[in-house]
């Protein structure tokens, strides 16, 4: 126990939870990870102990070892925030008996994370019901895609039985649909908003419905291959993905990472920081109808584009990292170059946003789609989201990775929990990853870009965070013998959309979009309008699918 | 419509200096690069389509034949023109004689080697090299070899 140092809360909490399991009590400390292994029934009152410390509830991994263990494992992964300790708490089920009581009553976060692993894993949760999210509803039951016995060759054959809707006639309930086609946005995402005389009464979410088990094909992948993988997860915060898998690989193998590489991450993470958030403050301009506003914002972007271009090689997905540092180098000519713009960009930007705080279209965003304080700590929201809800949450600053521990900067706070408070967040960062850029630039190191004379380790595990633009990137992995055993990421959107219900409740349906967008999932408006029954016991939550409606003309 | 200098586009090889070792077909992370075994030849086949421009090829290419372009405009209307095939002869092995290798790679090899090292062995398939080995082993142990063909 005297490896945790200062750690005094954390050892106290140690010793709370070692108590309560008694004699048997198996905990293991690595570094900065302390894995303890749960009996299925105290897991309740563990998760309990860790919720009265403050636990931050990361997030939750699923991982098949029915191969060399013949068992499940559970992994419940948490964050001290104060003493940057994750608890990792690990529940061992047997093949027979896959069963494990629920733990989203306790912690909302955790609600999502059970339902795909019941789709995906087939673990079954007790106390409570597991609708499916991931796989869609014609997909066979007894099939788990991300068992290890589940070969990718293996075809399955949905079949739509839409025999089973049917048209009602109208009453005082009406049904929006938003998504998941839509001609302006990309993301196939799915809102349904029950309206009531114009306020929204109930949200349901459907989505997933381009999942790729990206995780099972890493699988069968290389491990410098997958790092290109990683990059492809999202179009915008790609390289993130890459960064923070490569920072997984980098712990468990234990790399040194050369210092120059890693101010070259910084600046390219920044850059990208830079490109999502000014697509994403044009995107809202033109939502609240300020068109000037879009076209002058994506202006300066493609200055940012071109910078990237200049650094990277490519404008967009980087394509950079390998485990161990990154593929090209900086020179003098770059950097002046860089700079220049960046100046100018800065200039242009500080005109543009003095000039469009002003416009009577913005006022719309004040007090709309309000996130409160107490209800965002229940939620796991995290990123712009957290920070506009009062939440002082930012990897860069409670968990340095990179080249964040040498640069000082500012994490923009704001209270409100309103639309105008997430735009002000971003605002306000943009105006910080500049600074930042500067530094860095100036004081980058000499040095190799890329450390050599390294190992694979197998059986080991490791868990990195990255702040993406939208929030904070979370990547699990275990390596194997030559590759990936397990890889688990969990995106910011994923945290954040569990808590778009709250904002949603309540408001007016006309700023139920602006409250979509301003979580930055990227989903926008959709014009079919269907109506539905209303039962008088509760909403009746069925759609008509497309084909229904198609096979009548 | 232009690009910077740094701009990575397709990369390009050539068929001259190639010798068909493949590693830009072990390296690809988005498998835009495959092997094509014929019975006389070899093609590496390169799909634009499937390509991510990393030029993860062009670094590790160890006789410099891949070098990048900032060319990234590829659209047409015959498919076929986003294929780019390099067709190699390969060597029949001369004990059991499948084909097992580009003839380039075996006169590159031997051009690299010192002069004293044994020539002969080098137009020998894997498979056969092994049961070779076997032989020898077997015969200095004293033990009947079965002939495992």
């Amino acid at each position: 126990m005297d490896m945790l140092g200062s750690g005094q809360i954390t050892f106290k909490l140690i010793n709370n939870i070692s108590e309560k399991i008694g004699k048997n009590s198996n905990i293991i400390i690595n570094g900065k990870n302390i894995f303890i292994y749960v009996n299925k029934k105290m897991l309740r009152d563990i998760i309990s102990i860790l919720i009265n410390y403050n636990a931050i509830p990361i997030t939750m991994v699923a991982y098949d070892k029915s191969f060399d263990l013949g068992k499940f494992q559970l992994y419940y992964i948490f964050f001290l925030n104060k003493e940057k300790y994750f608890i990792i708490l690990i529940v061992e089920i047997n093949y027979n008996d896959l069963k494990v009581s629920s733990v989203a009553d306790l912690i909302k976060g955790f609600d999502w994370h059970e339902r795909e692993i019941h789709d995906l894993m087939g673990i079954e949760f007790e106390g409570r019901v597991t609708p499916r999210l991931i796989l869609p509803n014609e997909y066979p039951h007894g099939i788990y895609p991300l068992r290890k016995e589940f070969s990718e060759n293996f075809k399955i054959l949905l079949q739509k039985n839409i025999d089973n809707y049917k048209e009602t006639g109208a009453e005082k309930i009406m049904i929006v649909p938003i998504g998941p086609y839509h001609p302006e946005l990309l993301e196939p995402i799915r809102f349904e908003l029950c309206l009531k005389n114009d306020v929204v009464v109930d949200v349901y979410h459907e989505g997933f419905m381009a999942h790729r088990g990206i995780e099972k094909i890493s699988e069968r992948l290389n491990y410098d291959k997958v790092s290109f993988l990683a990059e492809r997860i999202c179009g915008i915060c790609g390289f993130c993905h890459s960064v923070c898998y490569c920072q997984a690989v980098e712990d468990a193998c234990m790399i040194e990472v050369p210092e120059r590489a890693r101010f070259i991450r910084s600046i390219l993470l920044e850059v990208e920081r830079l490109e999502s958030h000014f697509l994403w403050l044009a995107d809202f301009f033109h939502l609240c109808g300020y068109d000037k506003g879009f076209l002058e914002i994506f202006k300066i972007r493609e200055k940012i584009m071109i910078l990237a271009e200049l650094l990277s090689g490519s404008r967009k997905t980087y394509g950079l990292n390998l485990p161990g540092g990154v593929r090209k180098d900086l020179n003098p000519d770059k950097v002046k170059k860089f700079l220049e713009i960046i100046n100018e960009v800065e200039e242009e930007y500080k005109k543009i946003i003095v000039e469009s705080l002003a416009r009577p279209e913005i006022d719309l965003l004040k007090g709309s789609g309000i996130l409160p304080y107490s209800e965002a700590n229940s939620y796991p929201v995290v990123g712009p989201v957290a920070r506009a809800s009062g939440i002082n949450r930012d990897v860069r600053k409670d968990d340095p990775y990179a080249a964040y521990q040498n640069v000082s900067f500012k994490v923009p706070i704001y209270t409100e929990g309103d639309n105008m408070a997430r735009m002000m967040v971003r605002i306000e960062e943009i105006y910080e990853s500049i600074n930042m850029l500067k530094y860095f630039l100036d004081n980058v190191p000499q040095g190799p870009i890329m450390a050599e004379n390294w190992e694979w380790v197998p059986n080991k595990i490791s868990i990195k965070r990255v702040e993406a633009p939208r929030g904070e990137n979370v990547h699990f992995i275990s390596t194997g013998i030559t590759k990936l055993d397990r890889w688990k990421v969990r995106a910011p959107t994923y945290a954040n959309i569990q808590a778009l219900p709250v904002m949603l409740k309540g408001e007016n349906i006309k700023n139920a979009l602006l409250t979509i967008m301003s979580i930055d999932p990227c989903i926008a408006c959709t014009e079919r309008v269907t109506i539905l029954n209303f039962t008088g016991n509760g909403f009746k939550v069925s759609t008509i699918p497309f084909d229904a409606l198609t096979r009548r003309g | 419509m232009f690009v910077t200098e740094e701009f990575r586009g397709r990369p390009l090889v050539d068929p001259e200096k190639c010798v068909g070792c493949g590693s830009c077909i072990l390296v690809c992370p988005a498998g835009a690069r495959r092997l094509i075994q014929e019975e006389d030849r070899y093609i590496l086949r390169y799909f634009i389509g499937q390509c991510i421009f990393c030029w993860r090829c062009v670094e590790i290419c160890p006789e410099k034949a891949i070098s990048g372009t900032t060319e990234f405009f590829f659209a047409t209307d015959n498919w076929e023109d986003l294929f780019i095939d390099i067709k190699h002869k390969t060597v029949k092995c001369s004990y059991c004689g499948k084909t097992f290798v580009p003839q380039k790679l075996i006169i590159n090899t031997k051009n690299k080697l010192p002069s004293e090292f044994d020539f002969d062995r080098l137009d020998i398939c894997p498979d056969c090299k092994k049961n070779i080995g076997a032989l020898k082993i077997s015969i200095s142990r004293g033990i009947a070899y079965e002939d495992r063909k």
